[in-house]
């Protein structure tokens, strides 16, 4: 086992900058409670952290095994540091901050996100991506894998996405652009659910809304389609012709195979099936 | 056929399709192993809920979770639920068989004091102790006594965290009640039955995550 701390108290301007050797396929994880967090990757096995924080705290790197912590400690309360750090891009994150973004590029791991305040914005990340904030928007490209993001407050946005996905906020839209998943289920309380990309044969998709519009854009659409509102409407791009009806605004009907299921539901917004590449 | 729709599944397991319907969609069963499983999956959560039922959790909880979902206590499952109820039930049973229980069981064992204040309530310095309301059963019970702590430890978040946390459980709350107004109106309404559910499983997953927050600044 190998133990190295690398514990430097620094100065104001200077604060920390280190660099630990970490094995293939390591876990990351770091907890801050205030300052944003900034991970780039490169192609060295080795794991650069540089803080900025004050002469009061100082931050530890703690190497052990595939381990790797990162962890500051003030005299005076929560620590509070603005991190930078340079990773291997096929290293597990795990971040945990109160107050501060999170932004991460180019990972090609797993990434575990939590935050109260701050945004979080993500490029990269495989295998499971979780992404939770109270206090902010979330942005992720280029994710595949199993992916689950929940926001309180704040807007979400997946974009290039493959595998498993499932999104939900209370107050915020949801936008999934150019999407190729098998499993979408994507819900919110007050915002409009906007899904473009791909239905999959065979997939499952359900998207919900309590106040807002639900939207389905797709250039093809091989579905069992549910649909349900209360107070909203429906539109469609696509012929439609219903083959089941429990009230007004509560229909069943078939797209094209039917190889799909699509569930889509606004209580007090429009439903809307969109061709790609026709109207918007 | 093609795949049947999670309502017709649903009418199958109630036993109401057409003679017709019930034979074409058997037929597709026979040939179709993934809507196999999904029925599979749908007849499990329903064995699921009437083998707790007999055994409800020792906080009885089970009868505000089927109040919640529209089921009568004392009485088995009727199977005419729809799929988004099921899947609802199924997430509320896994809260209340985990963190919700464990905090109620938890809770239950330390002092109860008078009522709190709001969430927005000034921080003392002093560590707040969660108030616990006499009647912590049921959904309602959790959520009071989520309600409970959160207003208790509110003072150690931050004061714009505690705000936004409010106003999102007000947001919540407006929906809870459109979706029982429309009930009101339209009682055989599945899908309103469903989005309450979820809706109202919303709130309770907020205020887990409110209440995790200020135990983790504690």
């Amino acid at each position: 086992m190998l133990l190295l701390l690398a514990a430097l108290a620094g100065a104001p301007l200077q604060g920390t900058d280190t660099t630990v050797t970490v094995r293939a396929g390591s876990r990351l994880s770091l907890e801050n409670f205030e300052g944003g967090v900034t991970i780039s990757s490169w192609n060295r096995s080795a794991v650069r952290v540089q803080g900025s924080h004050d002469d009061d705290t100082r931050v530890d790197v703690d190497v052990q095994g595939s381990s790797v912590e990162v962890r500051g400690h003030s005299r005076y309360g929560p620590p509070e540091v603005e991190y930078r750090l340079t990773v291997p891009a096929d290293i597990s994150l795990e971040i945990n901050t109160h107050s501060g973004a999170v932004q991460i590029d180019g990972t090609r791991g797993e990434v575990q996100v939590q935050t109260v305040e701050g945004a979080i914005t993500v490029t990269g990340g495989a295998g499971r991506v979780s992404l939770q904030s109270v206090e902010g928007e979330i942005s992720l490209t280029g994710a595949s894998g199993r992916i689950n993001i929940s926001a309180v407050d704040g807007a979400v946005s997946v974009r290039n996405a493959r595998g498993d996905l499932q999104v939900s906020a209370v107050d915020g839209a949801i936008r999934l652009e150019d999407i190729d998943a098998s499993t979408v289920e994507a819900s919110t309380v007050d915002g409009e659910i906007d899904f473009r990309g791909t239905i999959r044969d065979g997939g499952r998709y359900r998207l919900s809304s309590h106040d807002g519009n639900v939207t389905v854009t797709a250039p093809v659409i091989n579905a069992a389609v549910s649909v349900s509102s209360y107070e909203g409407d429906f539109e469609s791009d696509f012929p439609v012709t219903i083959t089941g009806t429990r009230s007004r605004k509560r229909f069943d009907f078939i797209l094209g195979t039917g190889s799909a299921r699509l569930e889509l539901e606004s209580f007090d917004g429009t439903v809307a099936l969109r061709k790609a590449g026709g109207r918007r | 056929m093609t795949h049947p729709s999670s309502s017709q599944l649903s009418d199958y397991l109630d036993g109401e399709l057409s003679e017709e319907g019930r034979l074409t969609l058997e037929a597709h069963l026979t040939r179709c192993a993934e809507c196999g499983e999904v029925l599979g999956e749908l007849r499990r959560v329903l064995a699921r809920a009437q083998a707790l039922e007999d055994r409800p959790p020792h906080e009885d909880l089970w009868p505000g979770v089927a109040a919640a979902i529209g089921a009568a206590p004392g009485r088995r499952w009727r199977v005419s639920i729809p799929v988004p109820v099921l899947l609802a039930a199924s997430v509320a049973l896994m809260l209340f068989s985990g963190g919700a229980v464990a905090l109620a069981l938890k809770l239950t064992h330390e002092p109860r004091l008078a009522a709190a204040g709001p969430v927005a309530s000034a921080a003392t310095g002093a560590t707040p102790v969660a108030v616990i309301p006499d009647d912590a059963r049921g959904y309602d019970g959790a959520i009071r006594a989520l309600q409970a702590e959160v207003d208790a430890g509110g003072g150690r978040l931050d004061s714009v965290t505690v705000r936004i946390v409010n106003e999102k459980l007000a947001m919540i709350d407006r929906a809870i009640a459109d979706a029982e107004r429309a009930l009101a109106a339209d009682p055989a309404n599945s899908y309103l039955h469903g989005h309450l559910t979820q809706t109202r499983l919303r709130k309770l997953d907020l205020l887990r995550r409110a209440a995790a927050l200020t135990r983790s600044v504690s």
